[in-house]
């Protein structure tokens, strides 16, 4: 629920260029678009973590091997 | 091929499918509307720099996430963004749950004084009473009045943003001020 009450100042509540121009950013906008969209890459598909993940699978069957 | 910079002259129709194929073509409808919804978001907060730039920022995530699923109708693609504008700021108000004062500029307040004037020949200069009556009216109600008066929209804006004709829209503004005029008679 809202309710007015008049501006005391005859001044019109308007934004400045300034106010305007500091909100205005696309790239921000877009950043912020592709971040809520775009789906993070799976962890398997990355080749660092697809690397370290063989290391590992690889380590633990030499592991296996001498046990 | 169009080089870059034409794309801010292409009309809005154009540059909507433009952005359903890309959304980076996004960018010239962002930068052709940022402003004047910037405007109107930022006189309904009662001048609220910081909700109106999060607002209008959402209110063009909405557009871009739903720009496939836009029609041209024959509305102007503005009349589409205010609609979204309002129910953003509409979605603002709600979660602030409490109730929220705010400031409107004597412009906007005279310009009501005015037309109950003419319509209704009203005798009385007092603005406060008026504010009290005003906010009386339903939440429907004085979006209208806010469009019309404060917002200063023309009538034919106002008819777009609603999908419906230029004269529902007087006549529902005029039900409204006859609203107005009796609850100030009470």
């Amino acid at each position: 629920m809202k309710t007015y009450k008049i501006k005391d100042d005859e001044q019109r509540i308007q934004p400045s260029e300034e106010q305007i121009q500091r909100n205005k950013d696309f790239k921000r906008f877009y950043a912020n678009y592709e971040k809520a969209t775009k789906r993070p890459r799976p962890l398997y598909k990355d080749p660092k973590f697809f690397f370290i993940l063989v290391l590992i699978v690889i380590v633990a069957y030499l592991v296996s091997r001498e046990a | 091929m169009l080089r870059r910079k034409n794309y801010s002259l292409l009309p809005d129709v154009e540059l909507i499918q433009l952005s359903q194929r890309n959304s980076q073509y996004f960018a010239h409808l962002y930068d052709r509307y940022f402003e004047i919804i910037f405007r109107f978001v930022f006189k309904r907060l009662g001048g609220d720099e910081s909700n109106a730039g999060d607002i209008t920022q959402n209110t063009f995530l909405k557009a871009l996430y739903n720009i496939g699923k836009y029609k041209d109708q024959g509305y102007p693609f503005s009349s589409w963004l205010y609609r979204i504008a309002i129910n953003e700021v509409n979605l603002h108000f709600r979660a602030l749950k409490n109730s929220k004062v705010i400031e409107v500029d004597v412009h906007g307040i005279r310009n009501l004084q005015q037309e109950m004037e003419t319509e209704f020949e009203l005798p009385s200069n007092n603005l406060d009473e008026l504010i009290r009556v005003l906010n009386t009216l339903s939440e429907e109600h004085k979006e209208l009045i806010e469009l019309r008066f404060f917002q200063e929209l023309a009538f034919k804006e106002i008819a777009e943003i609603y999908s419906i004709s230029e004269a529902n829209a007087k006549m529902r503004i005029y039900r409204i001020l006859e609203k107005l005029n009796n609850a100030w008679s009470k």
